[in-house]
């Protein structure tokens, strides 16, 4: 083997090693700034008062928008949770987004709808509405029925159609905690300034909704939904709450999200040519206002709890986080301008730049090493040393992570009250870095090389 | 071999200590925790029992042992974020009962110590409570600390609740004059603060319509209208004439004005129908509406062909409740304005659909 090529082989190694210590320190940055973004937030929640707003005529009305696509077998169930949430005054926009199945008609007959033409502002294009249906029930439930266009154009159609200041995007098989909405919407209240917030995104056990409601929570049997657990909460408590703390939220999630209307139609609402609406809007936001110099705040709260389903199966996940990253991708080369833009503050300068470096190339960079380093060590280019650093650093690191993330979750919220439960989730912690984290990082990687092939492709 | 054999090996035994460490760690964070959690519960005890017996008894005292209890429990920093996050939980009825409770204990001095402290999410934990107690000593050292705080918006809303709860209208006038600290806060906050004064609201409100503050008096129009203050319709419609009158304050007369139903300023509104500015014949047509009523009905019907979209649908929407409603489709349909037409009938079935719903 020529010199050279031993040469840029080591030099390959020990790039990826460097690239894996110095994304996981940005992570643990992230970590220490989480726990004290955590810190504050609790202490604040010890004199917010909003219950002071609850019955108060102060409190901001809100359009909760669900967007509604073949949801027949469930869409029943969901807006009956949403209907028995507690909140002073708010509407439900379910809007049906062309579904082939019976979607509609399940509405139409439970909720007792009828066709009610709605004199609204289309603020926002979208794809044509069909038709409007108020309950004879629910005075604050109504359905549009649109032709199909995606989720984007769904909650757009939802925007226009809704008569509040705020509104409240929603996935429609998600579960909110019955004090989700009120703490949402208390920054909007509080201040003025804020456009966005995002609230925190938990998975839930489907045995333990009751109702409409989440009455225990427990881990499922399913390893690949455990390790999914433990990721969300390293995603939330310590990736959202560490950039909110700093400044740097790039994304509220589309699960559920509040944001002020006018706002949002000031952008020219969801962009709906992407799978990645939700990123999407949150950069736009930070486009439009940033450079204005207008004061805006986008806020991440740790509290009010969004409950969803997660995939199941290895194909549902590997479909759900290829849609991720190529929602991913799409919003980072709509708005590459942005990249070390100083008109756009720490968004332009640091945010993006990250995304691009270490969510975007990221896994690329790390399967490479991966590949690179054991490659290497077959061909004795290296020693066994050089791995088990490689490795050692790569795992431990991931770990500490994770269990930062539990730790945080123990020291907060203790959603998980049981010590077994605790234990589960420490090993699940250890275990998360030991193929799941590769797995997540291969899909990117195949993600990335089908991207302009898939980009559509749900 | 050996060599892979033995990395392996200390990598697991690594693994295995750290899995240990960690969830024997995790587990003193839940013993501690649950400790505090065990001395919250026998705190929040000690409170329930002495509410129970405070709000049976007809003096309104606690036994002696009850009070020791709560000044052992309470008259601590650690006490203070307790009772502040007992109060998140009980009925917010119940609050105010706890609060004069606890003031008789003469929790209220104490609470006036806690302002020196160093924290400022602690310093407003203190404030809501002292708004909470009425203490109305401390309304000079939360002013000055507001002056000191000024970017610090909790405080400043909570704060300014304080002083609005203890009464202090001088304080509550002095800084809402100065629109820096209003700017900052929003106009539901503001509106929350002005809700809750516990002093002579109407002569607040009074001195607030003339404060030079916009953003104050547009406040102090909007809790006007919605307190239906009927006796200050006389200084609602002097605003009305008033020289250099901003384009928002004006639609806040006039909406305030309507809601107010108040019949001398029916002229005056007619004209504004016309105005130039949309917004303005937006909520003139509403006014006009609740002053006039059916006597309206012809400059309404003009609204519905109005060329701005939000004018034609809120006088729809108008016209719409009116009793005689579906005779009036037939002189709508005579307007041969098609977008009036719409929204009339829009408006019309919105209604009868309501009306059925409520059926």
């Amino acid at each position: 083997m020529s010199d050279v090529f031993v040469q840029v082989i080591r030099a390959v190694d020990v790039a990826a090693l460097l690239y894996i210590i110095a994304v996981d320190t940005i992570y643990f940055v992230q970590l220490i700034s989480g726990y004290f973004g955590l810190k504050a937030y609790i202490k604040t929640c010890q004199y917010g008062d909003y219950r002071r707003f609850y019955n108060s005529e102060n409190m901001i009305p809100i359009s909760l928008i669900a967007p509604a696509y073949n949801e027949e077998a469930m869409i029943v169930d969901n807006v009956e949770s949403l209907l028995a949430l507690e909140f002073p005054e708010y509407e439900i926009i379910v809007v049906n987004d062309g579904s082939t199945d019976k979607t509609l008609e399940t509405l139409i007959e439970k909720f007792d709808l009828i066709e009610a033409p709605e004199a609204f502002k289309k603020s926002l294009e979208t794809k044509p509405v069909k038709r409007t249906f108020r309950s004879l029930q629910y005075p604050n439930l109504l359905v549009v029925d649109k032709e199909n266009g995606g989720k984007a154009d769904a909650l757009n159609a939802g925007i226009n159609a809704s008569s509040y200041p705020v509104f409240v995007s929603i996935d429609a098989d998600s579960i909110l905690e019955k004090d989700s909405l009120i703490k949402i919407i208390m920054p909007f209240v509080k201040d003025s300034s804020v456009i966005g917030v995002g609230g925190i995104v938990r998975i839930a056990n489907p045995d333990d909704i009751e109702g409409g409601r989440i009455e225990r929570v427990t881990l499922m049997r399913n390893p690949l939904i455990t390790l999914q657990v433990v990721e969300y909460l390293r995603a939330f408590l310590t990736g959202r709450m560490g950039f909110d703390n700093l400044d740097l939220l790039l994304i509220i999630s589309g699960a559920f999200g509040a944001f002020k209307k006018d706002a949002v139609i000031e952008v020219g609402g969801y962009w709906s040519d992407t799978i990645g609406e939700d990123m999407e809007l949150v950069i736009k936001l930070h486009k439009h206002f940033a450079p204005e110099e207008r004061s805006y705040k986008i806020q991440f709260l740790s509290d009010p709890v969004c409950w969803t389903d997660a995939p199941g199966t290895l194909k549902e996940f590997l479909s759900q986080r290829r849609r991720w990253h190529v929602g991913l991708m799409d919003s980072l080369f709509r708005h590459k301008d942005m990249v070390f833009n100083k008109d756009y503050g720490r968004i332009g300068m640091v945010a993006l730049p990250y995304y691009w470096m270490f969510e975007f190339f990221g896994p690329t960079i790390e399967v490479s090493g991966y590949f690179f380093v054991l490659l290497s060590w077959a061909l004795g280019l290296i020693n066994f040393e050089f791995v088990f650093i490689f490795f050692g650093i790569a795992i431990c690191y991931g770990t500490i992570l994770s269990i930062g993330a539990l730790i945080l979750e123990e020291n907060t919220f203790k959603k998980y009250p049981s010590i077994k439960q605790l234990a589960v989730l420490v090993l699940y912690g250890f275990i998360d870095n030991l193929g799941y984290r590769q797995i997540n990082s291969l899909i990117k990687v195949w993600a990335t090389l089908r991207y302009r092939k898939d980009r559509h492709a749900w | 071999m050996i060599l892979i054999k033995d990395y392996a090996l200390v990598a697991l035994l690594l693994a295995l200590c750290v899995l240990s460490a960690v969830f024997i760690g995790l587990l003193l964070v839940r013993l501690s925790s649950s400790w505090r959690t065990r001395q919250a519960k026998k705190y929040h005890a000690y409170l329930k029992n002495a509410y129970l017996e405070y709000t049976a008894s007809d003096n309104k005292e606690l036994e002696s042992s009850h009070e020791s209890k709560l000044k052992r429990a309470f008259f601590t920093k650690r006490g203070v974020k307790l009772l502040g996050a007992i109060i998140n939980l009980v009925d917010f009825d119940k609050q105010e009962e706890i609060a004069d409770m606890m003031k008789g204990l003469g929790y209220g001095q104490f609470l006036m110590t806690q302002l020196d402290d160093k924290d400022e999410k602690y310093v407003t934990l203190v404030m809501r409570l002292i708004g909470m107690m009425r203490v109305e000593e401390a309304q000079a050292k939360i002013c000055t600390l507001l002056f000191a705080h000024q970017d610090n918006l909790d405080m400043q809303y909570l704060g300014l609740l304080a002083l609005s709860q203890t009464g202090a209208e001088k304080e509550l006038l002095l800084l809402s004059s100065d629109p820096h600290y209003t700017s900052h806060l929003s106009y539901r906050s503001l509106s929350e603060i002005l809700k809750a004064y516990s002093g002579d609201k109407p002569q607040l409100y009074r001195k607030g319509l003339s404060l030079a503050n916009p953003f104050i008096r547009r406040l102090v129009l909007k809790r006007i209208a919605h307190e239906m203050r009927i006796d200050f319709a006389e200084d609602v419609y002097q605003l009305l004439h008033q020289q250099g009158i901003s384009r928002d304050e004006r639609i806040d007369v006039i909406r305030t004005l309507g809601e107010l139903k108040y019949e001398p300023a029916e002229q005056e509104i007619r004209i504004a129908t016309c105005d130039k500015d949309w917004r303005i014949r937006n909520v003139a047509y509403v006014a006009l509406w609740y002053i006039a009523g059916e006597k309206a009905q012809d400059i309404l019907l003009n609204g519905l062909t109005d060329k701005e979209w939000w004018v034609r649908v809120n006088t729809a929407k108008m016209l719409a409740m009116s009793p005689q409603a579906e005779e009036l489709e037939s002189r709508v349909e005579q307007l041969n304005d098609t977008y009036a037409r719409e929204a009339f009938v829009h408006a019309l079935r919105k209604r009868q659909i309501d009306e059925e719903a409520v059926r």
